[in-house]
């Protein structure tokens, strides 16, 4: 009977054995969720600014905070929501320090003084979202410019093919005459972006009118838009080291900031309180 | 001489009266339209249970601001997110409340709170132009979800078509609030309503929030769907046959909010 036994004991470690090497066979495959990733330094940011004399990454103590809160998968909406506008705002300002300023000589109370201001009304600053998720930018940018137009694209990227596909568009008439704002929350692949901004040229646009907004990009995205746009000016938080191929999503990226901000999938379901 | 100065005066009065008085036909072609009495809108308050209108002395001011033509685009805004306010604080004071028992600095009072979390409540916009009630949404309620149907409306054929959704997962478990500017014909809002109901949303759980309506398209929203809530802020008397814009209304609010359309100051004026 303690043959049988040892060979019951042995066959059942067999099979622990194959279903622990299994599924660790199993983990390797599948997108590890617990990978670390480190973000560039500041050698190879540098040297991305170097390379492209348009684009403008913010400062990193300036959006290390936030950033680290939003990409935070734990994040509530709220807090999601409220630091996502902050930094939004921040670099809504920053696109706004860097359109064309015109010279006057104005007078303080105490006396007269060289007066930089933007040459622009608000009514010629046009803010362009590529819907779902530029809509975010929306909130903070007519706060910051109140008498802005706003025009919308909407380009949805199919899941499968990561292919941009265009459905439909809400431009101001007199487009080709206006300083743009074009907004999205992330450039990955570009494809998106590119579709955007073909059509914008479309319509009349200079690429030297547009400035690009985006909270998180990668190299390839940047490179991909520059190589088409090389005019355009691009202002990211931050550029991430790595896009992954498969699902083009960036990593460490904010996951979907669509679903997130307008809070279409929830993750963690609360019970409902009674 | 005189004689020949007397027939200049004579041709040149002649010219002045025509020109006046053609004038005068011109301007009488617009159209003055006046709004319901309190009679009539007691009446249609009483055909349909569902329907709140709110409190004339609340919206006067505002409204007038939003219709003028020459309202420019930062006061449009501004006048529009207070109206906009206004209608999301009354569709929030429809939901359904709880009874607790709380205690203040100084002794216990009955409190009566909305039952549910910011959560689970969802707004929904018909976009393009009810994306503008989504600025001050998240304001009052900052932790509701929010779900978008692109619906457009064919100008030829005044048709809805729908194009594009997104609408959170869980829909079906929460208090929606569906949001549009304006209530013309309904068919938009039909279109929007039947897509929530195919994805699950109870009648009872949905609240329509607009700016300006009439009458045939409440009557055509409440014929198919009874059992939700509709608060307006004006019931407009006309649906202009031809254009399906109602008159006086506010022309097309997307576009005025938007400032996608500066040319559209001249609103529809022919017939």
């Amino acid at each position: 009977m303690l043959k049988n036994i040892t060979k019951l004991a042995f066959c059942l470690g067999l099979v622990n054995g194959t279903f622990v090497v299994c599924s660790q066979q199993k983990n390797n495959n599948v997108l590890n969720r617990n990978e670390q990733y480190n973000f560039l330094s500041e050698n190879e940011l540098h040297n991305l600014m170097k390379k492209h004399k348009n684009l403008s990454i913010l400062n990193r103590k300036q959006t290390e905070h936030i950033l680290s809160l939003i990409r935070d998968t734990n994040a509530d909406i709220v807090s999601f929501r409220k630091n996502a506008d902050r930094l939004i705002r921040i670099l809504m300002e920053q696109a706004l320090c860097q359109i064309e300023k015109k010279k006057y000589v104005k007078q303080s109370p105490l006396g007269l003084y060289e007066a930089n201001e933007v040459k622009y009304d608000d009514e010629e600053i046009c803010i362009v979202s590529i819907l779902r998720s530029g809509n975010a930018f929306l909130n903070e940018g007519l706060k910051v410019i109140c008498g802005a137009s706003i025009g919308q694209i909407l380009i949805q990227r199919n899941e499968e093919t990561s292919m941009p596909k265009y459905y439909f568009e809400k431009l101001p008439e007199d487009i080709n005459q206006q300083q743009i704002i074009l907004v999205d929350p992330m450039l990955a692949s570009g494809g998106s972006a590119s579709m955007a901004l073909q059509l914008l040229l479309n319509k009349g646009v200079k690429q030297e009118n547009i400035i690009f907004l985006t909270l998180v990009s990668c190299e390839q995205g940047l490179n991909k838009v520059f190589q088409q746009f090389p005019n355009i000016k691009i202002i990211t938080a931050q550029v991430d080291p790595i896009l992954l191929k498969d699902i083009n999503y960036l990593a460490p990226g904010i996951g979907d900031f669509g679903d997130r901000y307008f809070g279409t999938i929830k993750k963690n379901t609360h019970p409902i309180k009674v | 001489m005189f004689k020949n100065l007397i027939r200049i005066g004579v041709n040149l009065s002649l010219f002045n009266s025509t020109y006046v008085l053609c004038k005068s036909v011109k301007d009488e072609k617009l159209p003055h339209y006046h709004f319901l009495n309190d009679q009539d809108l007691n009446k249609l308050l009483k055909k349909h249970q569902n329907l709140s209108i709110i409190d004339r002395t609340y919206t006067e001011h505002i409204l007038s601001i939003i219709r003028d033509v020459e309202t420019e685009t930062v006061e449009f805004r501004k006048n529009s997110d207070r109206l906009i306010r206004i209608l999301i604080e009354q569709a929030i004071s429809q939901i359904e409340k709880k009874k607790h028992v709380k205690q203040s600095p100084l002794g216990y009072y009955d409190a009566h709170e909305v039952k549910f979390e910011d959560e689970e409540i969802c707004f929904v916009s018909i976009l393009r132009s009810g994306n503008a009630f989504l600025f001050e949404g998240l304001k009052a309620v900052s932790g509701a979800s929010i779900g978008q149907i692109l619906i457009q409306r064919n100008e030829d054929t005044a048709l809805p078509s729908y194009l594009f959704q997104k609408l959170p997962s869980n829909i079906k478990d929460q208090q929606v609030i569906l949001m549009d500017p304006m209530l013309a014909t309904g068919s938009s809002a039909t279109l929007a309503l039947r897509i929530l109901k195919n994805q699950g949303v109870k009648q009872e759980n949905i609240t329509f929030l607009t700016l300006v309506s009439c009458e045939q398209g409440i009557e055509k929203l409440f014929r198919e769907f009874p059992k939700i809530k509709i608060i307006t802020a004006q019931v407009d008397p006309i649906l202009l046959k031809d254009f399906h814009y109602l008159a006086p209304g506010i022309g097309n609010f997307g576009d005025r909010y938007f400032g996608t359309d500066k040319k559209s100051q001249q609103t529809v004026q022919q017939q």
